[in-house]
């Protein structure tokens, strides 16, 4: 091997590392890093719920992943999308879900696969002219089978905000849904009852959300 | 060979060339043509997936207003079907047999995953429009705990990006105007 060639072959590998390091900051780019936490949050205040009988989370794994998503504006504070699941007396037993912060930072909460931003747009409330309003339809992927340990299940909503200032937080638009399949990654579009899907799982041609999200 | 010969051979060669750069020429331009044609088509798919959901989904959402408790079975594909037919039979669908244009023909309605999947919502009053008929300060189907300030408020994310058809009002009340979200104040 002489100089030249051998010059040509270290051009070549620092070139193919700067390939790997490239793609690797695009792929970490393009998912959005997420704090996760356990599910130590209180679920006593600021908060309405709703009971979801057991009965709909019999399926064992893996057919037992759900999406949890729904459209949130944490005004200049902070909101939480939660399944919490109690044991006999009103104990809270474990915890799924999604916290976001008027920064638009995510937070993954307890048992939750994955948890993040499906699409988010502004929003000008009239009460707060100026403000900077965004809502996000935040999502939490949480598999979950009943057992006979737990008593209870419920979608909590519940403003986290600091107690340091009066802060209100918009909720809209809840969906709990059976995941499709494995690969599904995102909820599906949202309506109150129940929609029709393609079964699509390909990206579109502007690399936007799958068909099955429509 | 004379003087005649040679310059009609001349003349041959720069035929041959001529030809040669056309058919070159051509064939990059062909290239070129040939991925557009399959963006074309693609997006072609894709309006016509777009055109379908929503007229499937206005079909559903106009049943569900003549007849709130229609529970049509769309757990599987016979369920599904069955439901399109009902539609279409009632007039609320042009035809039964729509189908994904992004799925191809031949796989079309050959197995569960060729065909309409649906996916129910398991939570309900999940955009907060009906109050509790016992309590109108109540927001059915939830539940404020101790020591909580929430209630609907007028100001929802009225955003016809979001609508599956034009005046769907998907966060609002259903294909009309107005609407509600929830406030929860700390």
């Amino acid at each position: 091997m002489n100089g030249k060639s051998f010059g040509n072959n270290s051009r070549l590998l620092v070139l193919v590392l700067c390939l790997v390091m490239l793609t690797t900051v695009v792929a970490m780019a393009k998912k959005k890093p997420k704090k996760k936490t356990p599910a130590t949050t209180s679920f006593n205040e600021s908060l309405v719920y709703q009971e979801i009988p057991l009965a709909q989370f019999s399926a064992p794994a893996p057919d037992n992943i759900y999406f949890l998503s729904g459209w949130v504006c944490p005004g200049s504070g902070s909101a939480m999308l939660a399944f919490v699941t109690y044991s006999g007396g009103g104990k809270v037993k474990d915890s799924a879900g999604v916290e976001i912060a008027s920064s638009g930072e995510v937070t993954q909460i307890g048992f939750a696969d994955d948890a993040g931003i499906a699409f988010s747009t502004r929003f000008e409330h009239p009460d707060f002219p100026g403000e900077d309003f965004r809502y996000y339809r935040i999502f939490a992927k949480i598999p979950f089978t009943a057992h006979p340990s737990i008593k209870e299940a419920r979608i909590i909503l519940q403003n986290t905000s600091s107690t340091l200032a009066s802060c209100s937080v918009w909720f809209d638009g809840v969906k709990l849904e059976k995941a499709q399949n494995e690969i599904q990654e995102y909820p599906t579009s949202y309506h109150s009852r129940g929609n029709l899907l393609s079964p699509e799982f390909t990206e579109t041609l502007e690399g936007g959300p799958s068909y099955y999200e429509w | 060979m004379n003087g005649k010969e040679k310059i009609l051979q001349s003349r041959k060669g720069a035929l041959m060339l001529m030809l040669l750069v056309v058919i070159i020429v051509g064939g990059i331009v062909a290239l070129r043509m040939l991925p557009q044609e399959e963006v074309i088509v693609k997006r072609q798919k894709e309006n016509s997936l777009h055109s379908n959901l929503s007229q499937i989904r206005e079909a559903f959402d106009l049943k569900w207003q003549s007849k709130p408790d229609w529970a049509p079975d769309l757990s599987n594909k016979a369920g599904i079907r069955a439901a399109l037919q009902q539609l279409a039979t009632e007039n609320y669908l042009r035809e039964e047999d729509i189908k994904d244009p992004t799925v191809p023909s031949y796989l079309w309605d050959t197995a569960e995953i060729y065909y309409w999947r649906a996916s129910t919502n398991i939570a309900s009053n999940t955009s907060f429009e009906l109050d509790d008929p016992s309590d109108p300060t109540l927001i059915a189907s939830w539940t404020k705990a101790p020591d909580t300030t929430a209630a609907t408020d007028s100001n929802f994310l009225d955003h016809p990006a979001n609508d599956d058809y034009p005046h769907q009002n998907k966060l609002g009340a259903s294909m009309r105007s107005g609407g509600s979200s929830l406030k929860i104040v700390r």
